[in-house]
């Protein structure tokens, strides 16, 4: 009888362990696809948002011809690519190349600078490129703790029966790698 | 939660049995628990759902349009994407030339983060973004909660002291002879005070830790301690006394004692600088901060770390070694935005869009002449037409 008691509680107990471990794991799976999926809606927007550019900036860059086309291409590029995470962003930084170009030119025009609707997708263009660098801070950290999780013990043993996938993990861009000198 | 409602009702117990020296212990004990339990849970309740309204509604704030004040939205939009927080808090305006904020909730419900319209004229793009950090980090943190829990245990104090002084006067005009009972109230009196001095220092202590913790966690979601520097560095060089309408109702929402500890810098202790006046004061001198923020040559919290203990105490370490763990995976470089567009946003721009969303808030109606004159119509005007001042064309005012 005492046996019994004793064999079930210690069941029970062992049982509730693993429930926890794996709840927690999930927990730390879905803050990685959240991190994911805030910086898939953020790269989905800045299409958007680059699409009203082009338009809103042709009639008066008629010269410009070559960077709009440009743009465009680096942009169908971006959206087209379906490889990994790291691929993507490549294709990414080389649409901020092509934008830097539009609104490096756009200094000449005095007219479209003192347009409301550029400088109002200026700022949000902006804003969500920043967005983007943030997420992936976020997307990093989320999936560090889910790496921690996944390979400290316990919980490793838990991760192996349930074989939780693998993710990767954003490279650093050269902007970031190089510390920068701060003048206050 | 559960350490702060245990705190309350042992002092509670303790103060009855010193209070009622009965046959029965059990029966004082019991009606102690019981008592100080209710109240505990009332008060704890009315903090989680109410307190964040309440501090709103003091300070008049309002919620501007959903188009109004782009550059904060997607700033504060940006910060809770940083800080990772799941959700964007509401943004309130408050009316007042004195450029301030604070941060007050702490779930999706009723977290909300309120500036004052001279916060959005003075700072530019980078420095809102620190600003903003600041109080991201203090709603990720919890710190509404933790200080208010803080602030329930100092007003408990308060309230026992009141007790302790009542009854003692009552006590010793009505029984007068009993040795034991005097000597009693005696103890619980000077018990009374030395702790409600000892959990006021506590109180302050910690509000300042937080305001260090949360600088250091507008570091790591900004990545450039600089914003935050500037922006600290404006704020507190906007002084008060210069302007002579500072007692005006409005700039009132900035000195009143149960808002201004919730600002990011505290007008009402700027300048004082005595040994009590640091003991006794919510906020960390500001200089401070401005000094730990420079001296920052990467934005994770080890960086922090070691500046703070540069600057301020060399023993201790602000960051616990647990949470820098849980969340500082890898050293961040600082990144210094791009020239950013905030040049373009001169800061009467700034402050045009500042005071025309606040108005629109308020209720008020926007007419545009045809001579240019932007007719700005307060809610209290009930007449269906008005002249202009300058062309005398008359418009009709839609309701």
């Amino acid at each position: 009888m005492i046996i019994t008691i004793v064999v079930s509680v210690a069941a029970f107990i062992f049982l509730a362990c693993i429930a926890g471990i794996y709840n927690s794991l999930i927990g730390a799976k879905n803050a990685v696809k959240n991190a994911w999926a805030t910086i898939d809606t953020q790269l989905k927007r800045r299409h958007d948002l680059i699409l009203n550019l082009v338009e809103a900036t042709k009639g008066y860059m008629e010269h410009e011809k070559s960077t709009f086309e440009l743009v465009t291409k680096a942009r169908n590029n971006a959206m087209s690519q379906k490889g990994g995470i790291n691929e993507q962003i490549a294709a990414e930084n080389q649409l901020t190349g092509a934008l830097k170009t539009i609104f490096a030119l756009s200094e000449n025009y005095p007219e479209l600078k003192a347009n409301q609707n550029f400088l109002s997708l200026q700022e949000e263009l902006a804003s969500t490129e920043n967005k983007i660098s943030f997420a992936r801070i976020a997307y990093n950290d989320a999936l560090m703790m889910y790496k921690n999780k996944k390979e400290q013990f316990p919980s490793n043993i838990v991760a192996s029966m349930f074989n939780f996938e693998e993710f990767s993990f954003f490279e650093a861009d050269d902007s970031e790698k190089n510390a920068v000198e701060v003048k206050f | 939660m559960v350490a702060v409602t245990f705190i309350l009702v042992f002092f509670w117990v303790a103060l009855l049995y010193l209070l009622l020296p009965s046959e029965d212990t059990l029966y004082v004990v019991s009606t102690g628990v019981l008592a100080g339990l209710l109240c505990t849970l009332v008060i704890i309740f009315c903090a989680r759902k109410k307190a964040a309204q309440i501090f709103l509604d003091k300070v008049d704030a309002v919620e501007p349009a959903e188009n109004a004040l782009p550059v904060l939205r997607n700033v504060v939009e940006e910060m809770s994407i940083s800080a990772s927080l799941g959700y964007v808090p509401k943004i309130y305006l408050i009316r007042s030339f004195i450029p301030n904020a604070f941060a007050v909730g702490i779930n999706k419900k009723n977290a909300a983060i309120a500036v004052t319209t001279g916060l959005l004229t003075v700072l530019d793009r980078d420095e809102l973004q620190g600003v903003v950090a600041h109080e991201i980090s203090h709603i990720k943190n919890q710190d509404t909660l933790y200080l208010l829990y803080a602030g329930l245990i100092l007003g408990f104090f308060a309230g026992v002291q009141q007790i302790l002084y009542f009854s003692c006067r009552s006590s010793s005009r009505s029984r007068g002879g009993n040795s034991g009972t005097v000597v009693a109230l005696l103890v619980a009196f000077l018990f009374a005070i030395v702790s409600a001095i000892l959990v006021r220092i506590l109180y302050f202590t910690l509000s300042r830790k937080r305001e260090f913790l949360a600088d250091a966690c507008a570091c790591r979601y900004t990545r450039y301690p600089v914003g935050l520097a500037k922006a600290l560095r404006k704020i507190s060089s906007y002084n008060c006394s210069d302007k002579p309408d500072f007692e005006n109702q409005e700039e009132k929402v900035q000195t009143d004692n149960l808002v201004s500890c919730m600002y990011i810098h505290n007008f009402l202790q700027a300048g004082k600088n005595g040994f009590f006046d640091r003991i006794f004061s919510t906020h960390p001198p500001i200089e401070d901060r401005i000094k730990v923020l420079t001296k920052m040559g990467a934005a994770d919290f080890e960086e922090y770390n070691k500046a703070y203990s540069a600057v301020v105490s060399p023993k201790k370490a602000l960051i616990p070694k647990k949470k820098m763990l849980k969340e500082d995976t890898a050293p961040l470089a600082i990144i210094v935005p791009g020239v950013s567009d905030s040049e373009k946003y001169s800061r009467i721009s700034r402050q045009r869009e500042t005071k025309d969303s606040l108005n629109q808030a308020k209720g008020y109606k926007i007419i545009n002449c045809e001579c240019k004159t932007i007719l700005k119509i307060p809610p209290e005007y009930t007449r269906d037409e008005i002249v202009c001042p300058h062309c005398k064309t008359v418009h009709k005012i839609l309701v």
